[in-house]
């Protein structure tokens, strides 16, 4: 007698409509798994580009829900990786173009570690950051962007496809920032 | 004889680029061959060779220290991943695709009447135009309104993804409140409470109810449409029994449990229109309007849907009879453990229905779980608890949360970076009333974050200058300058010391006057935290007493606030030139709600940041010095 008044979920919202809607649930948990899977290597990029955690892990997010929406279209995607690399890789330098460069400085960074505790380690963190970072000032964009994505594995033919290069390219700017890396130091 | 080529008497060294492409084993295959032999008998491209590797260890010893140390909570971080998609994909199901996959779609059907017209290449474009416009309006492409289906549907997946689990027992608990809006007066008046516990081995279910004027009613039973009845009696029992409403729901059977189930069920006998959703904060609101005159007296139907989970937060009926409302809400939901009590509830031939039996009472929920704001209340000992938490400045930005939990007690927990630290936490806590579990962590003390439940106000956003800038980085810093660098260094000059002890007293200047900033935004945002906490609706039931401590921990925030942006102002005045103070007095404004307060802490923050701290991009520093000496003088009043 009760089951008369359950609504019938197909009836409800016709049949279509509910495989839709199960497919979508079945296509979020396929991008989460995902996301599981490439968020560690492509934040590490992301971060490099970006150089704020918090923004990295959101222009990070931003690409599986591109991701979401592509498969939820049906559409192609040859190279996952390549594919997912791309669309973070644009998404960061729009974001750097937009806020105009990496806020994050010395002073913050100094101001935020005398809040929290020991000034002694966090100097000597400091001038050693620094000088890295010092050295990686000497390559130019598409330089460290080779050598960032070739460091998180990507292919010659991959990072030409994330970047729009040719892997013969993809090798000249790896071995030059190789060099001028190694000299700055 | 001719002299053999000169690449065969001495062989063309691999260029740098070749090299690396060899190490990588990118080169194409017969180059790969070449470059290998060439290796084999050239000790010069060895030796570079061995450098080209002793680059990329370097490289990727640089890289790994620049790297922020791996988030310790990435299990959230993956919980609010899925939540984000959740919305996103619920967003993108009420709009329509994009208009060009629309033409597309319209343009495939009709391809061979479009090749047709196609030499009328005007024509074409103004049937295009059209298309897009009609195609536009008859989609309702601007509307981006959540469907009610579509929320009910997901809330009824979260609700059979979660439970029952297989081998446990599930245990749902309902407060029952009737909310008078009559009067005016949204203070809901505790019924009564349910509880029901449904056994996945047995396929029995105990129910108890109990009244706020301490009736009760307990039973297992097959099905709990069985005892419908009696539990809305002894719910009700308070006056509105005899009501047509009470009387109505009892004549159906229906079970005044909060789930899709039961909802569907009222729903279904009178649904008189269509369903309204709307978001509020970071909850769902699907109404149900009831067919005018309906028999059960019902107006309508209201289900409160959780907007990052889906869970069900509340059901409620409005009766049309008493224009009052009837607020079904569940306090938890968990999935617990199999005990031996627990098995006695749903033993065999002792299935009856009845007065309470003191054996067969039901064990104390085994874990407590953590309620939201949304459906708790304030008690004395939160607001005691907060007052601590308040004295160590552990609402500054640190990620502590203070947690209502649904069997009556509290819970602080969060992370913070030392045990020392840590210390002056529990120190503190040690004089807060009440019952309370205090779980605070150290980073290397969690493994994954699964520890650490969701803020309790999961409509909250994260403060932006908190959590990024806590990772800061220095990826990109040499080369540029604090954009009042120059005006400093004058200022400082003109006091008359060396340079070295100028630029010294610019970076300490830059240094104060950016912590000074991130205090003031972390004391605003300890404001706002304080108001979604104890709102009003949250501390109806508080007595003035208590309520003037909530009102003391505000009013340190706000003392701190004006406090340090007037030492803002004083350090910054002599810069600014008096021209720009003068103008602006030291007008009292008063009475800034926390989230103009909040807005106006950040924009200082943002201002000093990109004013104090090195950027490449030079702002408008005159302009940006201006504006900031305003917003400083608004939050000092």
């Amino acid at each position: 007698m009760a089951q008369e008044h359950i609504l019938n979920l197909s009836r409800v919202f016709g049949a279509e409509q509910t495989e839709n809607l199960r497919r979508s649930q079945d296509l979020e948990d396929r991008v989460v798994e995902l996301y599981v899977t490439m968020r560690p290597s492509l934040l590490g990029y992301a971060y490099h580009v970006v150089g704020s955690a918090g923004d990295a892990e959101d222009l990070v997010q931003s690409a599986f829900l591109k991701l979401f929406d592509q498969l939820k279209r049906d559409a192609l995607i040859q190279n996952l990786r390549s594919w997912l690399y791309r669309v973070v890789h644009n998404l960061a330098i729009d974001y750097v173009r937009r806020k105009g460069s990496q806020e994050s400085t010395q002073a913050e960074w100094l101001a935020l570690r005398s809040l929290t505790d020991s000034v002694v380690s966090a100097e000597h963190e400091l001038i050693q950051k620094q000088r890295i970072a010092g050295s990686l000032k000497a390559l130019n964009e598409r330089e460290r962007h080779c050598l960032m994505l070739r460091a998180e594995g990507l292919s010659y033919v991959e990072i030409g496809d994330v970047l729009g290069l040719s892997p013969k390219s993809v090798s000249v700017y790896l071995a030059r920032g190789l060099k001028k890396f190694g000299g700055a130091r | 004889m001719n002299a053999p080529g000169r690449h065969l008497l001495i062989p063309p060294h691999l260029s740098e680029d070749h090299l690396i492409a060899y190490l990588d084993g990118e080169l194409p295959r017969p180059q790969m061959d070449s470059a290998g032999a060439h290796l084999g008998s050239c000790w010069s491209c060895r030796s570079r060779a061995v450098e080209v590797q002793a680059g990329i260890d370097n490289f990727m010893r640089a890289r790994a220290e620049l790297l922020p140390e791996d988030s310790v909570v990435s299990e959230p971080r993956v919980e609010q991943f899925r939540q984000r998609l959740a919305r996103h994909a619920i967003a993108s199901e009420a709009e329509p695709p994009p208009l060009q996959e629309r033409f597309e779609h319209w343009r495939s059907r009709f391809r061979r009447p479009v090749a047709a017209f196609f030499a009328h290449r005007q024509a074409v474009l103004a049937s295009v135009v059209v298309t897009c416009v009609l195609v536009a309006m008859f989609t309702d492409s601007l509307n981006t309104r959540v469907s009610a289906d579509t929320v009910l549907f997901r809330a009824e997946n979260y609700e059979t993804s979660h439970f029952p689990e297989a081998g446990k027992v599930t245990r749902t608990s309902v407060q029952v409140e009737r909310v008078d809006h009559k009067n005016n007066n949204n203070v809901g008046k505790q019924l009564g409470t349910l509880t029901i516990v449904r056994d996945s081995v047995s396929s029995l279910v105990y129910v108890s109810a109990r009244s706020a004027s301490g009736e009760a009613e307990t039973a297992t039973v097959k099905d709990v449409r069985e005892v419908a009845k009696p539990l809305l009696h002894v719910l009700f029992s308070n006056g509105q029994a005899d009501s047509s409403l009470v009387q109505y729901l009892s004549s159906q059977q229906w079970v005044p449990d909060v789930s899709v189930a039961e909802f569907r069920q009222l729903a279904a006998w009178g649904i008189g229109g269509e369903a309204l959703a709307r978001r509020q904060g970071g909850t769902f609101e699907l109404y149900y309007p009831f067919a005018p005159n309906h028999p059960s007296g019902i107006a309508q139907t209201l289900l409160r849907v959780n907007a990052g989970t889906y869970a069900l937060a509340s059901l409620s009926i409005f009766s049309r009879e008493d224009d009052s409302e009837y607020r079904f809400t569940l306090t938890s939901l968990s999935a617990e453990p199999r005990s031996t009590e627990m098995a006695r509830l749903f033993a065999p031939g002792e299935s009856t229905k009845g007065a309470t039996n003191p054996a067969r009472s039901l064990p104390e929920l085994s874990r407590p779980v953590p309620l939201s704001y949304a459906n708790s209340h304030a008690s004395e000992a939160e607001v005691s608890v907060a007052d601590a938490l308040h004295r160590v400045d552990a609402c500054l930005g640190e990620e502590i949360y203070l947690f209502p939990m649904s069997d009556g007690s509290l819970l602080v927990q969060g992370l913070v970076d030392s045990s020392a630290r840590r210390d002056i936490i529990r120190q503190a806590l040690k004089s807060a009333a009440g019952p309370l579990r205090v779980e605070v962590y150290v980073p290397r003390e969690l493994k994954n974050g699964s520890e650490l439940y969701p803020s309790p106000d999961p409509s909250a956003p994260e403060p932006r200058g908190g959590d990024s800038s806590a990772s800061a980085t220095l990826a990109d810093l040499s080369g540029a300058t604090v954009p009042l660098h120059e005006t400093l260094y004058a200022h400082f000059y003109k006091l008359g010391s060396s340079a070295e002890d100028v630029n010294k007293q610019v970076a300490l200047f830059s240094d104060e006057i950016v912590t000074l900033a991130r205090q003031t935004f972390l004391h605003a945002w300890a404001l706002k935290r304080l108001d979604r906490e104890f709102s009003p609706e949250r501390t109806a039931g508080l007595s003035a007493a208590v309520l003037q401590k909530v009102e003391q921990i505000r009013r340190d925030h706000e003392r701190w606030i004006s406090t340090i942006t007037h030492r803002q102002t004083d350090m910054l005045s002599p810069i600014a030139g008096s021209d720009v103070t003068s103008g602006v007095a030291r007008a009292v404004a008063g009475g800034e709600s926390s989230d103009t307060l909040l807005r106006l802490a950040q924009e200082q923050n943002d201002l000093v940041r990109s004013l104090f701290t090195t950027s490449p991009r030079t702002p408008e520093t005159a302009t940006s010095l201006t504006r900031l000496m305003v917003v400083l003088r608004h939050l000092g009043s």
